[in-house]
C-alpha cells in the first residue's frame, strides 16, 4: 500500500530524510519511531503530498505522491500532531466542511461522531471541548473520505490514558477493517502495542526496520527478574556464565519467591541503536 | 480550480471569520465612520450664523442685513434687551452682535451719521467677517446712497484645480472616503487575518490534504468582496447615497476590491499569526486609504502623479463621477487601467508564491 525508495528531502544542508526505503502492506500497523527532527514529520509530508522529495520515490496506494498527489488525495488522511480544528465552528460543522469539501453527505459527519463517541456534544462550539474529544474529532476527520491509507502523527500525544487507550482500540479496529495505518509516536509502549511493524529514524536514516518483538530478541537484553524470600530483587542476566549455578543455588535453597522473563522494551533497542533514549 | 471545493470553503469562511472580534470591528468600523461623515457634513456648504441685537426703537437694519448676505448664509436674528445682554449672548453662542440706537433707521437716511455698535469676539469666524463687511453696503442703501462701483465676481475653473468637493458636496465626498477606507480595511486586515489564522491554527494544513492551496486562496479573496459588497450595501442604504451611474461605481468598488484583496492575502502569507497582521497591517492601510483625500487639493505635481499612481485614488475619481452623474474627471479609462495593473501585479505575486511554496 505505501512502497518509498531511496527517499531523500533535504531543505538547504538539513537532510531531513536521508535516503529511506520501506514498504507497507494493506491493513498493517507501521510505526515510525525516532527523536525530535529525526525525520518523521518530513516524512509524512512527503507522504501525504504536501511536500516534493528532493530525490527518490514512494507511492501511496498505487499513486507517485509527487507526480500523482491529485490521485492520492482522496484516498488518504491524517491526523495531525497540532489539533488543527475550527474553534469556533461546532464538532459538527467541523466534520460537515470536510465531508462536503471531499464530496460525501453530511450523514457521514454525524455517523463519525456517533463512532467516536462525540454525538452528545456534535453541537457544541470545539473551544468549549477537552483535549480529548478534539483528538477524537481529528479522528473523526481523518476518516471522513474513508481513507485506504491513514496517516496519524504523534496522535496520543498529551491525551489522558483513557482518551489514549479509546484511541489505540478505534486504530486497531480501522485496520481490522483494512485501513493501512502510518503512525509515528514518542511512546514506545503505544508502538509496541499496535504496530506490526515499526522503524527507527535516526537523522533522516532507518537504522532498524522489523516487527516489535523481532526487534526486542534482536537487540534487547535477555534476563529475568527474581524476588527472594528476604525481599531482595535481582535482575539475572540469562547470558551471564555466572547466573546458572546462582539460580540452581536459590533453587535449591528454596529462596526463590516469584521468576519473571525481563525481555527488552523497545526502548532499550532505541536507546541500543540511537545512543539515547527518546 | 474546482467551484465546490472553492464554495465551500467560501461558505465556512463568510460564516466563520465574522465572529472574530478583529474581524467584526474591520467590516464595520468604517461603515460606522461613513455614517458619522453623512450627519457631520453637508453636501450644500450653508454658513449657519447668529445676530443678537438690542433696539430701542423699530429698525430694518436686521432685515436689511439679511436680504444682503449671500445665499449661503442662513442667519438667525435674535432680539435682546439692552446692551449687557447682547455682549452675553455673543459671548455665548451668537457670533455677532449690534446695539442700535433709538432713531437709527432716520438718522442714516438723513444722513447724521448715528453711532452704532458692533459686537464680535476676539477671535472672528468666517461668518462673523462677512457680516462686518456686508453691513457696509447695507448702510449705505439704508443711507440712500450708490455703491461708488458695481462690483460682478467672474469664477474660472484654475487648470490644476479639481471642483471634486463642489460637485460632490462635503457629504457624499466623505461617505466616498470611507468607501475607499472599507475596501481597504477588509482587504488589508480582514484577509490577512483569515489567512494568516489558517496557518497560524495549522488548519491550512489540513485543508491542503483535500483543496489545492490556489482553491483556499480563492475562497478567502471570495470572502473579501463579499464582505466588502455587503457592508458597502449597508453604508449606502444608511447614508441614503444613491450613485447617479451604479454600474460605474459598482465597477469602480469592483476593480478597487480586487486589487486591494489581492494585496491582502499576500500579506496575510507574510505573517505568521493572525495576531501579527491584525497590528502591522495598519501600517499598510494608510497608503491605501490616504490618497482619496488628497484628490480635492492642488499638490505639487510629483506628489500628484504619486497619488494618481494608487488603485484607491483612481478608484476614488471613478466613483465621484459615478455619484455625480457627470465628468468631474476626464480619462476614466486610465483610472481602471491603474485598478487593473495593480490587481495584476497583486496576483502575479500571490501566485509566484503559492507555485514556489507548494515546491
Amino acid at each position: 500500500m505505501i512502497s518509498v525508495h531511496d527517499l531523500r528531502k533535504h531543505y538547504k544542508d538539513v537532510r531531513a530524510v536521508d535516503g529511506i526505503s520501506f514498504e507497507v502492506a494493506e491493513g498493517e500497523v507501521f510505526g515510525l519511531l525516532g527523536h525530535n527532527g529525526a525525520g518523521k514529520t518530513t516524512t509524512i509530508r512527503v507522504l501525504t503530498g504536501r511536500a516534493l522529495p528532493t530525490s527518490g520515490n514512494a507511492r501511496v496506494a498505487g499513486f507517485d505522491v509527487a507526480t500523482e498527489r491529485a490521485m492520492v488525495r482522496p484516498l488518504i488522511n491524517l491526523v495531525f500532531e497540532e489539533q488543527n480544528l475550527y474553534d469556533r465552528l461546532t464538532g459538527r460543522d467541523n466534520l460537515r466542511l470536510f465531508a462536503r469539501l471531499y464530496g460525501v453527505p453530511d450523514a457521514r459527519a454525524d455517523e463519525l461522531l456517533d463512532r467516536v463517541g462525540l454525538a452528545p456534544a456534535a453541537k457544541r462550539k470545539v473551544k468549549t471541548y477537552s483535549s480529548g474529544m478534539k483528538q477524537r474529532l481529528l479522528l473523526a476527520r481523518s476518516l471522513v473520505n474513508s481513507p485506504r491509507v491513514l496517516f496519524l502523527d504523534e496522535p496520543t500525544r498529551g491525551l489522558d490514558p483513557t482518551s489514549a487507550r479509546e484511541l489505540r482500540d478505534l486504530v486497531r479496529e480501522l485496520s481490522r477493517g483494512g485501513v493501512t495505518v502510518f503512525l509515528t509516536t514518542h511512546y514506545m509502549e503505544e508502538a509496541d502495542e499496535l504496530c506490526h511493524r515499526v522503524a527507527f529514524l535516526s537523522q533522516g536514516k532507518i537504522v532498524a526496520l522489523d516487527a516489535p518483538r523481532e526487534l526486542k530478541l534482536r537487540y534487547g537484553e535477555r534476563a529475568a527478574r527474581v524476588l527472594l524470600r528476604d525481599r531482595s530483587e535481582h535482575s539475572v542476566r540469562l547470558d551471564d556464565p555466572v547466573a546458572a549455578p546462582m539460580l540452581e543455588q536459590w533453587v535449591r535453597e528454596g529462596q526463590i519467591v516469584s521468576i519473571h522473563s525481563a525481555e527488552g522494551t523497545l526502548e532499550d533497542v532505541f536507546v541500543a541503536l540511537a545512543g539515547r533514549p527518546l | 480550480m474546482r467551484p465546490r471545493i472553492v464554495g465551500t470553503l467560501f461558505q465556512k469562511d463568510f460564516l466563520d471569520a465574522i465572529r472574530d472580534s478583529r474581524v467584526l470591528v474591520s467590516v464595520f468600523l468604517p461603515v460606522l465612520i461613513g455614517v458619522f461623515y453623512n450627519f457631520a457634513f453637508q453636501d450644500e456648504q450653508r454658513t449657519n450664523v447668529t445676530l443678537a441685537y438690542s433696539a430701542a426703537a423699530p429698525t430694518t437694519l436686521p432685515a436689511e442685513l439679511q436680504r444682503a448676505l449671500p445665499e449661503t448664509f442662513v442667519l438667525e436674528i435674535e432680539q435682546v434687551q439692552g446692551a449687557d445682554e447682547v455682549r452675553a449672548r455673543v459671548r455665548g453662542d451668537a457670533h455677532v452682535g449690534l446695539v442700535v440706537p433709538a432713531g437709527f433707521d432716520q438718522a442714516v437716511a438723513l444722513g447724521q451719521a448715528p453711532a452704532l455698535t458692533i459686537i464680535t469676539r476676539e477671535q472672528p469666524t468666517g461668518g462673523q467677517n462677512t457680516i462686518v463687511l456686508t453691513l457696509d453696503g447695507v448702510l449705505r442703501r439704508m443711507a440712500g446712497q450708490r455703491p461708488p462701483a458695481t462690483a460682478a465676481i467672474e469664477r474660472v475653473q484654475g487648470e490644476r484645480e479639481v471642483p471634486l468637493v463642489a460637485e460632490l458636496g462635503l457629504r457624499r465626498y466623505f461617505v466616498l472616503g470611507a468607501v475607499v477606507m472599507l475596501v481597504g480595511f477588509i482587504g488589508l486586515i480582514v484577509i490577512p487575518i483569515i489567512l494568516a489564522e489558517e496557518v497560524e491554527r495549522r488548519t491550512m494544513d489540513a485543508l491542503t490534504l483535500v483543496a489545492r492551496t490556489s482553491e483556499v486562496v480563492a475562497a478567502k479573496a471570495l470572502v473579501g468582496l463579499a464582505y466588502t459588497f455587503g457592508s458597502l450595501a449597508l453604508l449606502l442604504a444608511v447614508t441614503r447615497l444613491v450613485p447617479a451611474d451604479l454600474p460605474l461605481f459598482l465597477a469602480a468598488v469592483l476593480a478597487l476590491a480586487i486589487g486591494v484583496v489581492g494585496f491582502g492575502l499576500l500579506l496575510g502569507g507574510i505573517f505568521k499569526t493572525s495576531g501579527q497582521a491584525y497590528t502591522w497591517s495598519g501600517f499598510f492601510l494608510i497608503p491605501v486609504i490616504m490618497p482619496p483625500f488628497f484628490l480635492a487639493s492642488e499638490l505639487p505635481r510629483p506628489i500628484e502623479a504619486l497619488v494618481l499612481a494608487t488603485p484607491t485614488a483612481q478608484a476614488t475619481r471613478a466613483m465621484a463621477n459615478a455619484v455625480a452623474g457627470k465628468a468631474i474627471f476626464s480619462d476614466l479609462g486610465i483610472a481602471f487601467v491603474v485598478m487593473a495593473a495593480w490587481a495584476v501585479v497583486a496576483y502575479a505575486v500571490l501566485f509566484w508564491r503559492l507555485r514556489r511554496n507548494s515546491e
